[in-house]
């Protein structure tokens, strides 16, 4: 919309003036509209061509679906390539770095690729004293209304396997549970996430990097 | 020797900036996700405003066509829902204004014609275009002063819901004037989210 065609604080308090009670008191739908929707969300979703579908998650889906496959499309087949690429621990560079700690070992960086406006950053992998940490370098997120920001490992995009390394909202060495191979994933994920409940990933990832190794 | 392989990841089509309304404000994760057509984002759009939309159309329509559009509002969302840009406007804004046109394609379909009270007859229920769109931007309006933060949606409903002046909300709330004024200035800039959607 252009500066011009603004709607004018005149015709904002005309409206706000004539607001009623009622205007302000919502009904309740039908407790099977939502099944209603969804079954032809669903239907719609499938008459489409495959590369275009929108998969709607099945409440019992053992895995995470990411959603946007457009965006999976241009990324699956890199990562796919790149699959078969083993983490080599003796291999590692040792860089001499502004860290404090020499113990440090880079083992994978990721550039962020910013998908929305105001974020920014990079992760890097590093082995330190036997275990993973990865130092996650961001600006400072910007806050969540009734939400927050999640940290993810993701190891396929395309059957939406990955792990969740908890809330961020600034810089952080997170150190990788043992017992998670680093090596298997390919992708750093940043999301925005709702108090709603549900681990599962929203699919509005902010910023995502693959770990180059 | 380690190899480097370097994964160059693209840019998604579809760049959203998130850009905060004010320096107190949030982005909206339900909008963003829908915007990204992410997994549940449907679902959780219609948990935020399938009340809005449905008492809408059920005001505009009754109860069965009311519901029955409702349906093709959300439908028609979800399938443009790349269209839709959380940076531009409210996600309900948007679907209100895809409501709006929906109801307006239905009553000049039926040819039906409307009762300005609002009165609610199983008969002859019906509306017309003009009412129906002034229903939309008030209940569009009511939404947003609903999602402004306690005290601005207490001040700005007392401006525009009870009439009281700048100095009698100053005076009740015992907020200084100039809190008063800037709440207003902010409900006006969040009601204005609401009913300037962009591409619908």
């Amino acid at each position: 919309m252009f500066e011009d065609d603004l709607i004018g604080d005149d015709r904002l308090e005309a409206i706000a003036r004539s607001v009623t009670t009622e205007d302000q008191e919502l009904d309740t739908p039908p407790a099977d509209l939502w099944g209603a929707i969804e079954s032809a969300a669903g239907e719609s979703a499938a008459a489409r061509s495959p590369q275009l579908d929108q998969p709607m998650s099945a409440p019992s889906a053992p895995v995470v679906n990411l959603a946007a496959r457009r965006r999976l499309k241009t990324l699956a087949r890199p990562l796919a390539a790149a699959a078969a690429v083993v983490l080599v621990i003796g291999a590692a560079v040792v860089v001499a770095n502004s860290r404090d700690d020499v113990d440090t070992t880079t083992v994978a960086s990721a550039d962020f690729d910013v998908l929305a406006e105001g974020y920014e950053g990079d992760a890097t992998l590093v082995q330190k004293d036997g275990r993973y940490v990865l130092d996650v370098d961001i600006d400072d997120l910007p806050a969540v209304a009734g939400g927050y920001h999640e940290l993810w490992l993701i190891k396929d995009l395309e059957t939406g396997e990955m792990q969740s390394l908890g809330i961020i909202d600034s810089s952080a060495d997170i150190e990788i549970p043992a017992g998670l191979d680093p090596a298997e994933y390919a992708v750093v994920d940043i999301s925005i996430e709702s108090f709603d409940g549900v681990p599962t990933h929203s699919g509005a990832s902010v910023l995502r990097g693959g770990l180059d190794i | 020797m380690t190899a480097t392989l370097q994964r160059r990841i693209e840019k998604p089509a579809h760049y959203h900036p998130v850009v905060a309304d004010s320096a107190l404000d949030a982005v909206d994760p339900v909008a963003v996700a829908f915007s990204e057509g992410g997994p549940d984002a449907l679902r959780r759009a219609y948990d935020e405003h399938g009340s809005l939309i449905y008492s809408y159309c059920r005001r505009s329509l009754g109860p069965e066509n009311g519901r029955d559009v409702t349906q093709e509002v959300f439908l028609a969302a979800w399938k443009a829902h790349h269209r839709y840009d959380h940076q531009r406007g409210a996600l309900g804004g948007w679907l209100m204004a895809i409501a709006k046109n929906k109801v307006i394609d239905h009553l000049r379909a039926s040819g039906r014609r409307v009762t300005t009270t609002g009165a609610i007859d199983p008969e002859a229920f019906a509306s017309d275009a003009d009412t129906a769109g002034r229903l939309a931007d008030r209940m569009a309006v009511a939404e947003a002063v609903k999602t402004l933060p306690e005290r601005a949606r207490t001040v700005v409903s007392m401006a525009y819901f009870d009439d009281l002046t700048h100095t009698q909300i100053a005076e009740q709330t015992g907020l200084a004037l100039g809190t008063v004024k800037s709440d207003i200035r902010r409900g006006l800039e969040r009601m204005r989210r609401h009913l300037e959607v962009g591409d619908v």
